[in-house]
């Protein structure tokens, strides 16, 4: 990390500019700011409010929690979704502006979990929106929030938007 | 515990005044458990409210909880259920009716505000009507639910499932379609759950190695 900005460092004193491909640069910019919107539905939404705290601390990712969708890259899907709350969750992340990313949190928003046979909580929450990220745990710990997101950076950074 | 004997003591008197503020109707006093409960028609709910709002020796002031309970092999179906509190005397009081299946119960609104929101929670729960209801209608399940999910022929995965759909642009029901089937456990056996053909005779023979 330190040679690399030592070489950024250089590079610029040198010739004044640097050269990069705009996926790359677009990329880190995407990756870099990743403000999730808050959809904390049940104990999962502790977890992530763990994660967000100081201990665990998404500021260094540069992930800071929204309560707008329309501020928002990313939905963290945190706990059951029952029927009554789905039309609520499409319609937050029908708000949120492209490009949008949504990760699911827990066992339930997975795939219903403990609630899986109930008859008021949505079987997965991927029936209501497309999910880019599956975190298992019951709950997940905060720990494993932040792999999921890693894993969900891991991904916008393969996605080309200008080179196809 | 000194607690019981006060209990004893509070539950006892109560019923003494109950018998005799409730003299002239049809209604039946018991003491089981520490509790009391008052066994009444549905037609002299409000009556007896009344009487256990305002009587000088009882003053049941508050509503705690509406409730029911479905007993599906009765005839009169339903058991509904008012829980009383008297801060002054500090006493607790059940109120049971019998009611059928759709059959109404007038609403304790007026009396006990407080009902409002029990009975709307009733209905959504069991399906029971309450006459004169400012507002009844479904207070915690989905706005287009269908049944009533804690009547005991209630199916435990409901009727309905909720999907997006890509066409509509909007969260649409669709019957419910499980894939696999349901495991009834048996909880009160220690053997082998998942094993259809397992025989306890057969398993509770002796083995070769054993003495």
């Amino acid at each position: 990390m330190q040679d690399n900005f030592n070489q950024l460092n250089q590079e610029l004193t040198n010739s004044g500019f640097v050269v990069t491909s705009a996926d790359k640069l677009v990329n880190w910019a995407r990756t870099g700011s990743m403000w999730p919107v808050t959809f904390g539905l049940a104990c999962c939404a502790i977890e992530m409010m763990h994660a967000g705290a100081s201990r665990y601390d998404l500021d260094r990712f540069g992930i800071v929690f929204r309560p707008s969708p329309r501020q928002a890259d990313v939905m963290i899907i945190a706990g059951t979704l029952t029927n009554k709350m789905a039309k609520a969750l499409r319609r937050v992340y029908d708000q949120m502006p492209e490009p949008k990313y949504v990760i699911s949190m827990g066992s339930c928003s997975n795939g219903g979990g403990y609630y899986h046979h109930s008859y008021s909580v949505v079987r997965a929450s991927d029936r209501i929106v497309p999910v880019d990220v599956y975190v298992p745990g019951c709950p997940p710990t905060p720990e494993s929030l932040i792999y999921g997101i890693m894993q969900l950076q891991k991904k916008i950074n393969k996605q080309k938007i200008f080179a196809k | 515990m000194h607690f019981d004997k006060h209990i004893k003591d509070n539950n006892a008197k109560l019923v003494s005044e109950l018998t005799e503020a409730f003299a002239n109707k049809e209604v039946t006093i018991t003491n089981n458990l520490d509790q009391v409960a008052l066994n009444i028609k549905p037609v002299d709910l409000l009556d007896v409210m009344h009487e256990l709002k305002e009587n000088k020796e009882l003053q049941f002031l508050q509503l705690v909880d509406v409730t029911a309970v479905d007993y599906p092999q009765r005839e009169e179906r339903f058991d509904v259920i008012y829980m009383l509190l008297s801060h002054r005397k500090n006493q607790r009081i059940l109120l049971k009716t019998k009611l059928k299946d759709g059959e109404a119960i007038d609403t304790a609104v007026d009396l006990y505000p407080s009902a409002d929101w029990h009975e709307r929670e009733t209905y959504d729960m069991f399906g029971i009507v309450f006459d004169n209801h400012p507002n009844l209608k479904r207070i915690l399940t989905d706005y287009e639910f269908e049944g009533h999910p804690l009547r005991k022929d209630f199916p435990v995965y409901g009727h309905k499932d909720m999907f997006y759909d890509e066409d509509v642009q909007d969260c649409v029901y669709k019957e419910v379609e499980l894939p696999e089937d349901t495991r009834f456990y048996d909880t009160q056996s220690k053997w082998d759950q998942l094993n259809d053909n397992f025989d306890l005779a057969e398993f509770d023979k002796p083995k070769r190695g054993d003495k």
